[in-house]
């Protein structure tokens, strides 16, 4: 018997598959009307799948969650299976396929930078090159083969088709925005040729209008400082950013001398004499080096010093400066009063969080999966609004459901597998559950929180999440070395109830994704001493700046995320609840992971974090799990299991 | 991967060099910006290119 559901997602008549939640009680018929698109994102960082229907986001997913390797760049061959069996499609049913970027497009790239660079570049020649040909000029047939292990019955090439990198940053920044019109502006590291791109967007039509091309980029400039203070490239940028307010911008006009010429419109040029990274096999040479009277920072032997702090201060206030020119001139070239960013430079928060406060635009709107991971949804709109021509439908918030796109877990796999592994736990109810979660946080506990659907881009959001209480003076010290195991210098950020967000920062505006930063308001600051405000570089990190000093940074700043209880209902009742209990409508929101290690994806990689840390309980579906309940012998060491990253 | 690098890379790279052409927009300029129109027909999403 088939009926018709309209109210499922994608207005088809669907089955009934309570293992992934969804509550439909029809009998599934594929639609023949319906549109599937699929985007790949790969090769890379940040391999991811997106999957539309009938150009609706139907979920979202990056390999590295399922291969347990942080920023994966391998095929997704994971990420794909989880999206097309989500959607209850099989590959060969799927419309079209679309990759991220134009392979070809990159490999001139890289033989145009060896032919202006040469004879400089021979050692890296020799080692990209081989693997370029292999992995750019038989791209499509290295796709294709790979696609086909999804399914025997796909055979057809030519629904492969190839979008352009920055293009599909740009799309998957403006498509699901609220915005009818907008300036989009994206930056990166590279893409093929461009690293930084203007486009308008305009109803469904999106064209991009100017860009600056390799080798003059902000995200490898960035990056480069990256590698220069002992973080690795492309993992680590945002460490930068947590450090810099630990120092004083003391070398901005050496970098602004030297580096890079910025002009008035913030379009920029870097000085290649001082980067290797074009065809060298590291960010920076000697000529940088001597610059600034350092060799960059061995992270295995030498410890972060004043001088890194200042580095990291000092080019976090350039890039910022970038940004900011780049936003007034392109406000006054094109007029629109909404802006829309990605790439990953749209990741660095911190430079977001000064982007609003010089109200420069009426309103910004900034794709959550900002890197790499989000061309595959990027992809999948442009050919969805741009190829197919369809229309777009906007919403008054947006198109990204929380960025809840990921796999959830019904509560009898969720207990079958806690059983099978060994894990002792009890089965309460939801009341229950937020009731003994606001408790044990109250009390300082620090608790792994596993609901609904897994987040989609770098931000645990209250799907898979460690928190805490903000107001415990140890929680950020605690949360660092016992349970992160990571640097101490990296703060936290606190989810907290939209509507309270006024009363605790500066900011007025929804920042559901954690992608901007504002600081803590002046009547939850607690002032500093005449000898504290004497303290400079680490020492800052001991001083008890605020009213929830677990998340407020050493400058007053913190990244906020506001929860609304239309997009995530349970977190939000958890963090009221939590607000009854204590008068207090802000928690610490950290990824579910230990260092090095990507977010948890599965009860079993939650229940393996939880046992290896310092967690002291886990809210996994209905099920509540006390550390102190488990058999000891399950303990695992994860100290020391995962690179620093 | 040698004999390609410096019989045929660097030479085109001298030429290029000789002919005065700044293949990746390397020098500073005096201009007002360092943006680029994007001009040209559309690159369609059936090509790798």
């Amino acid at each position: 018997m088939v009926t018709a559901n309209y109210n499922s997602p994608y207005d088809v008549w669907r089955p009934d598959y309570s293992y992934t939640g969804f509550c439909s009680s029809t009998i599934y018929l594929h639609n023949f009307l319906v549109k599937s698109i699929l985007g790949i994102s790969a090769f890379y960082h940040d391999s991811a799948a997106t999957i539309l229907i009938d150009g609706k986001i139907i979920a979202a997913a990056q390999e590295e969650r399922f291969t347990r390797i942080k920023h994966d760049p391998s095929y997704p061959h994971n990420a794909i299976n989880f999206v097309l069996n989500y959607s209850k499609l099989k590959l060969s049913e799927v419309d079209q396929i679309i990759f991220f970027e134009k392979p070809f497009l990159k490999f001139e790239r890289l033989l145009e930078t060896y032919v202006a660079f040469a004879p400089k570049g021979f050692k890296s020649f020799c080692k990209a090159i081989p693997i370029w040909i292999k992995e750019k000029l038989f791209q499509k047939k290295l796709l294709f083969n790979k696609l086909t292990e999804h399914d025997e019955n796909f055979k057809d090439q030519d629904k492969i088709f190839f979008s352009e990198h920055h293009l599909s940053h740009a799309a998957s920044a403006f498509f699901p925005s609220p915005f009818e019109e907008a300036i989009v502006l994206t930056s990166d590291g590279v893409g093929e040729w461009a690293t930084t791109t203007v486009a308008i967007g305009k109803g469904k039509d999106l064209q991009i209008k100017k860009e600056i091309n390799f080798p003059h980029s902000l995200g490898l400039l960035y990056s480069a400082f990256t590698y220069y203070t002992g973080f690795k490239v492309n993992s680590g940028e945002y460490k930068l950013m947590g450090l810099a307010p630990y120092g004083v911008p003391k070398f901005e006009s050496i970098i602004k001398d030297n580096l890079i010429d910025i002009k008035t419109d913030g379009s920029f040029r870097l000085n290649q004499d001082f980067f290797n990274y074009a065809t060298g096999l590291t960010m920076t040479d000697n000529k940088f080096h001597d610059l600034f009277g350092q060799n960059p920072r061995d992270s295995k032997k030498d410890k972060i010093t004043q001088f890194h702090m200042d580095i990291a201060s000092s080019i976090q206030k350039v890039t910022e400066e970038i940004i900011v020119k780049l936003a007034k001139s392109l406000k006054n070239e094109y007029g629109l009063k909404n802006l829309c960013l990605a790439g990953g430079v749209a990741l660095n928060c911190v430079a977001n969080g000064k982007l609003l406060k010089e109200k420069i635009f009426n309103n910004i709107w900034i794709q959550p999966a900002a890197g790499d991971a989000g061309g595959s949804l990027g992809a999948a709109l442009a050919f969805w609004h741009l190829n197919q021509n369809k229309e777009r439908v906007i919403s008054n918030t947006d198109d990204m459901q929380g960025s809840y796109l990921g796999p959830e877990y019904s509560q009898k796999e969720i207990e079958e597998k806690l059983t099978s592994i060994g894990a002792k736990f009890k089965i309460i109810d939801e009341k229950s559950l937020l009731d003994k979660t606001a408790e044990d946080l109250s009390k300082g506990n620090a608790i792994g929180w596993f609901q609904g659907r897994m987040e989609f881009g770098p931000r645990a959001l209250g799907g898979r999440s460690i928190i805490g209480d903000p107001r415990s003076s140890s929680m950020q010290k605690n949360l660092n070395l016992k349970v992160k195991y990571r640097e101490s210098f990296r703060p936290f950020a606190p989810s907290v109830l939209s509507d309270d967000v006024s009363d605790w920062f500066n900011i007025d505006v929804d920042s559901p994704y954690m992608l901007v930063v504002a600081n803590i308001k002046d009547s939850k600051k607690i002032k500093m001493t005449d000898d504290q405000k004497k303290l400079f570089g680490i020492e800052k990190l001991n001083i008890k700046k605020s009213e929830i000093p677990a998340v407020t940074h050493v400058d007053y700043s913190a990244r906020i995320q506001t929860v609304n209880e239309k997009t995530n209902p349970k977190y939000f009742r958890l963090i009221k609840m939590f607000k009854k209990k204590t008068g207090c409508p802000v928690i610490v929101n950290t990824s579910f992971n230990v260092r090095g290690e990507p977010i948890v994806n599965t009860p079993e990689n939650a229940f393996n974090c939880f046992m290896g840390t310092e967690l002291d309980n886990l809210a996994i579906g209905n099920c509540y799990l006390d550390k102190k309940e488990q058999n000891s012998n399950l303990k695992k060491n994860y100290s020391r299991n995962f690179e620093l990253d | 991967m040698s004999i390609i690098f410096f019989f045929v890379v660097t030479p085109i790279s001298f030429v290029m060099k000789i002919l005065g052409k700044d293949m990746l927009n390397l020098k500073r300029n005096n201009n007002n910006t360092y943006w680029v129109e994007k001009s040209g027909p559309k690159s369609k999403m059936k090509n790798q290119f």
